[in-house]
């Protein structure tokens, strides 16, 4: 089925509005614990220098 | 990597304790993670708290006494401006404009995994946002535009008390497209 970019749009939206806030502060964990694996890959390999935010997000999400 | 699991409710919790013992008069979940209550989740990676004291603090320099005494004698750390509490970086914000005042007087009490918890409403944060005017205040924003979150007659009355109905009607062209037209 072909969608325009505005029908995905509304759709992920109308998916988003049935989430509960519970499945939300889940989907976030999931977002932090990727930006900071991908990150740490990236640093490592030196394909990035680690910048600011790494930094912050390291100091505020790690033990 | 070690990655502490967070969890949210506990935190939540030791706010309802921090109010039980008169440690702090009133809080308000405030920032990205309120905004997640009425909108999709983005990435954050602290949890902004907006309080009143319960008491005088002996200095001004001591404002956060109350808090830190509180976390140290609960056993969590504080680091810089943060204290660590069940994996989250918490930053304890005191209530200092009368817009933040009455964002943590006005805010919801809502349901997480069955804990109450005091959010901000989405037409305090958005007048917050307004007031702060960084880019990333616009950007969730347009976030609260597009998912039609905010009632528009609350919103335009706390504008107006506040001194920031000027400010908006400046910037507000730029959501011109996040308007919702479907």
């Amino acid at each position: 089925m072909k969608e325009t970019i505005k029908e995905m749009k509304l759709q992920f939206r109308s998916r988003q509005k049935n989430l509960s806030v519970e499945e939300k502060i889940r989907q976030l964990y999931a977002m932090q614990k990727r930006y900071l694996l991908l990150s740490e890959v990236a640093v490592k390999n030196n394909l990035k220098k680690p910048s600011a935010e790494y930094e912050r997000a390291c100091r505020l999400l790690k033990k | 990597m070690n990655f502490e699991t967070p969890d949210l409710s506990a935190v939540f919790r030791v706010l309802r304790e921090m109010l039980e013992q008169g440690v702090i008069a009133d809080y308000a979940v405030g920032g990205a993670v309120a905004a997640i209550f009425y909108i999709e989740p983005r990435e954050t990676f602290d949890l902004d708290i907006f309080f009143v004291l319960a008491k005088k603090p002996s200095s001004e320099l001591l404002r956060l006494e109350a808090i830190y005494d509180y976390a140290a004698r609960n056993g969590f750390k504080a680091e810089a401006e943060y204290i660590k509490i069940y994996g989250w970086a918490v930053q304890f914000l005191e209530s200092a404009s009368s817009l933040w005042k009455e964002a943590v007087k006005a805010a919801a009490k809502l349901k997480f995994e069955g804990e109450t918890v005091r959010v901000m409403r989405p037409e305090h944060l958005a007048a917050l946002m307004i007031e702060t005017g960084r880019k990333k205040d616009w950007l969730r924003l347009a976030d609260f535009i597009e998912n039609d979150v905010l009632e528009r007659t609350r919103l335009n009355k706390i504008l107006q008390i506040h001194g920031l109905k000027e400010k908006w009607d400046k910037e507000s062209w730029r959501f011109a497209e996040n308007e919702r037209n479907d």
